[in-house]
C-alpha cells in the first residue's frame, strides 16, 4: 500500500547534516518527496512510498545523525499522490550565494 | 592514523567549538552567511536609495570590489563601530576627517535578515545619521552583510576613506568568514590565511596587488582566541608585504575573520563587459569545488557508515580523504598574488583603449556561487557561453557530495580560481605565466554569442550541483 507522510521533527535539527542525513535514508528506502530546514528551526519532510518504507523512515527521523538531538516527530499520513518525481533537499535563498 | 582515532579527534574538535558557543557545522560553507541579495538587500536598498542620495549618501552599484580615483599615497582610512539598535555616528569626528568614500560590513540578526523591511529599517536609520553627520557627499562603494544567529552579535563597521584625486585608481573591498575548516583549531595560521587571501581575492581578480593595506576585521568568543587570529593576520601580512592598519574591533563575541583591503591599481580594471566578442574564451586559473572536500571530510567524520559508504563509492580511503582536504585548505591559503600580476600585466594601461588582441575582457572570481558565478558574466556581458569542462579539484568527492546531498553546490570556493575571459592569444600567453606560477589553468568555455545571457552546460553539471534552484540558471546540453 502507498502512502505519503508529512513529518516535522523537532530538537536541534539545523546545522547538524539532518537533511543530508534524511535524504540518503529516503534514497535507501526508495522514497520520494522532500526534506527542508523551516523558519521555527523544525525540519519538515514530505515523503511517499510504500508504507512500511515510510514507517521505518519515521523511525529513523526519531533517531537523527549523531550530532542532532530529536525532541520530538509528529507525523501526518495522507493520500498517496505520486506527485513526486525523486527525493530532493529544498535549500533556503540562504544557503545558495549568488 | 585510522578512522576510529581522526573520529575522536574530530569529535574532541567539535566540541570544542560548541565549548565556544559555535556550531561548526552551520560554519562550514566558506563566507560568512551573506543576507540574501537578491530577496532582501537589493529590494531594501532600492526602496532608500534615492532618498539617501538627497542627504549626500551613495551606495554604488554592485560590485566585486570597488574601484575609484584616488591618489593611492593621500588615503586615509578611519574605522567606526556602530550599535544597530541605535548607531551614534560623531559629527564632529567625522567631519574633521572628510570621508569621501566608505566600505561598510554589517552583521545582522537573521530576523533582521529574514526580509526586505527590518533590514531596510535599520539601513535607512544608519546611513541617515552617516550622512547628517558626514557633512560632506559620500559614496558607499562596497558594502558586505552578514547575518548572525546571535541578537547580541549585530553591528556596523564602517571604513571611511578621505584621498585626494590625482588621476590614480584605488580598488577597495571587504570580505569575512566565521571559519574555513571545522576540522581544525580556530586559531590555526591557515584559517586566518585563507579568511585574508579570499578578502584580498577580489582585489587580486582586477590585476591590482602593488601597495596592500589591511585593516584587519576579526572577533571571536575569547580574548585569547582573539588575540591568537590578529597574530596570525600580522604575520600573513608581514609575508605578502602588506601594511596593516591599526583599527578597533567589533568585540562581540561570535566567530568572524577577515578584512578590509585596498590597493593601488596601475592599468584600467577587466570591465570591459561590452567588449566581449563571440569566439572569446572562457578560462579558470585553477581546478574548483574546495568546499565539498571539507564538508565531506566533516560528515565522514562523524558518521561511520557515511564513511564506509565514501570508501566504496570513491576508492578514497578517509585518511587520504584528509590529506586531500588539509591540501586544499592550502591551496585556499595562498594569496593569488601571481595571478593578479599576470592579469595587470594584459589590462590596458590608464587612458589607453581595450585591444582584445592584447587585453583580457572581464575576470570575476569562484566563490560560494561555484560555477553560477559564469552565469553573471554571462548576464553582465550579455553574452551566450558554452561551458564545455568542469575542472573540479576532485571529482570523485564533488560527485559524492552531491548524491548525499552534502552541499548545495559542489563547484563553490572560497578564495577560488579566477575566470578570466579574452581571446585565445591572450588566454594562451596568459596560460603559460600561470603554469610557471604552479597553476592549473584550463579553458572551460567559449563565448557562442551576444545579445542572449544564456549559460549552456554538460549535463554531467548535474552530478555536482544538488540545488535545483542552480541548476535551472543554465541550459543542460
Amino acid at each position: 500500500m502507498m502512502v505519503k507522510a508529512t513529518i516535522k521533527v523537532y530538537g536541534e535539527v539545523q546545522g547538524v547534516g539532518f537533511r543530508a542525513w534524511v535524504a540518503r535514508k529516503a534514497l535507501k528506502l526508495g522514497l520520494k518527496g522532500y526534506v527542508e530546514n523551516m523558519p521555527d528551526g523544525s525540519l519538515l519532510a514530505v515523503v511517499e512510498g510504500g508504507k512500511a518504507a515510510v514507517e521505518q523512515f519515521v523511525e529513523e527521523c526519531r533517531r537523527g545523525p549523531p550530532l542532532a538531538r530529536v525532541d520530538g516527530v509528529e507525523v501526518a499520513w495522507s493520500e498517496y499522490t505520486g506527485e513526486f518525481q525523486e527525493f530532493e533537499v529544498r535549500y533556503s535563498e540562504l544557503e545558495l550565494p549568488r | 592514523m585510522g578512522y576510529e582515532s581522526l573520529a575522536r579527534e574530530f569529535a574532541e574538535r567539535i566540541e570544542y567549538y560548541r565549548g565556544l558557543g559555535v556550531n561548526p557545522f552551520s560554519l562550514a560553507t566558506g563566507c560568512a552567511v551573506k543576507v540574501d541579495l537578491v530577496d532582501v538587500l537589493y529590494p531594501a536598498l532600492r526602496s532608500i536609495r534615492g532618498e539617501l542620495e538627497k542627504l549626500g549618501l551613495t551606495i554604488a552599484p554592485r560590485r566585486d570590489a570597488d574601484v575609484f580615483e584616488a591618489d593611492p599615497g593621500s588615503l586615509r582610512v578611519t574605522r567606526g563601530i556602530y550599535s544597530v539598535e541605535d548607531p551614534q555616528v560623531d559629527p564632529y569626528e567625522l567631519r574633521s576627517f572628510k570621508p569621501r568614500r566608505a566600505v561598510v560590513l554589517a552583521q545582522v540578526y537573521q530576523r533582521v535578515a529574514s526580509s526586505p523591511e527590518p533590514f531596510r529599517d535599520v539601513v535607512w536609520r544608519f546611513y541617515t545619521r552617516v550622512a547628517e553627520a558626514s557633512g560632506n557627499e559620500i559614496t558607499v562603494g562596497k558594502g558586505h552583510s552578514i547575518v548572525s544567529a546571535d541578537v547580541g552579535s549585530q553591528f556596523f563597521l564602517v571604513d571611511f576613506m578621505s584621498f585626494n584625486d590625482d588621476g590614480s585608481l584605488v580598488v577597495a573591498n571587504n570580505d569575512t568568514i566565521q571559519i574555513i575548516d571545522p576540522a581544525e583549531d580556530p586559531g590555526g595560521v591557515l584559517q586566518t590565511a585563507v579568511a585574508l587571501s579570499n578578502s584580498l581575492n577580489d582585489l587580486f581578480t582586477v590585476g591590482a596587488w602593488r601597495n596592500i593595506r589591511i585593516y584587519p576585521v576579526y572577533d571571536a568568543p575569547s580574548d585569547k582566541l582573539r588575540l591568537k587570529i590578529r597574530d596570525n593576520m600580522l604575520s600573513y601580512a608581514e609575508k605578502i608585504g602588506a601594511l596593516v592598519g591599526d583599527v578597533s574591533q567589533p568585540n562581540r563575541g561570535s566567530l568572524l575573520m577577515g578584512a578590509t583591503v585596498v590597493a593601488e591599481m596601475r592599468r584600467r580594471p577587466p570591465f570591459f563587459y561590452d567588449r566581449v566578442e563571440p569566439g572569446m574564451k572562457v578560462m579558470v586559473t585553477r581546478p574548483i569545488g574546495e568546499l565539498a572536500v571539507i564538508n565531506v571530510y566533516m560528515l565522514v567524520m562523524l558518521d561511520r557508515e557515511i564513511a564506509e559508504e565514501f570508501e566504496n563509492q570513491t576508492g578514497i580511503a578517509v585518511e587520504e580523504l584528509l590529506e586531500i582536504k588539509n591540501r586544499f585548505i592550502e591551496t585556499m591559503a595562498k594569496p593569488n598574488i601571481e595571478v593578479a600580476k599576470a592579469i595587470e600585466s594584459r589590462l590596458p594601461e590608464l587612458g589607453e583603449e581595450f585591444n582584445p588582441r592584447e587585453h583580457i575582457a572581464i575576470t570575476t572570481d569562484v566563490t560560494g556561487p561555484g560555477v553560477y558565478v559564469v552565469k553573471e558574466l554571462a548576464e553582465l556581458s550579455n553574452t551566450a557561453i558554452r561551458l564545455t569542462n568542469i575542472p573540479l579539484l576532485d571529482h570523485r568527492i564533488s560527485e559524492f557530495a552531491t548524491r548525499n546531498f552534502i552541499i548545495p553546490n559542489s563547484t563553490a570556493g572560497t578564495n577560488g580560481a579566477i575566470v578570466v575571459i579574452a581571446r585565445s592569444e591572450v588566454l594562451e600567453d596568459l596560460e603559460e605565466d600561470l603554469r610557471k606560477a604552479g597553476l592549473q589553468p584550463t579553458v572551460i568555455g567559449y563565448i557562442e554569442g551576444r545579445g542572449a545571457p544564456i549559460v549552456k552546460a554538460p549535463l554531467k553539471l548535474k552530478k555536482y550541483i544538488a540545488s535545483k534552484s542552480y541548476l535551472k540558471e543554465f541550459e543542460l546540453v
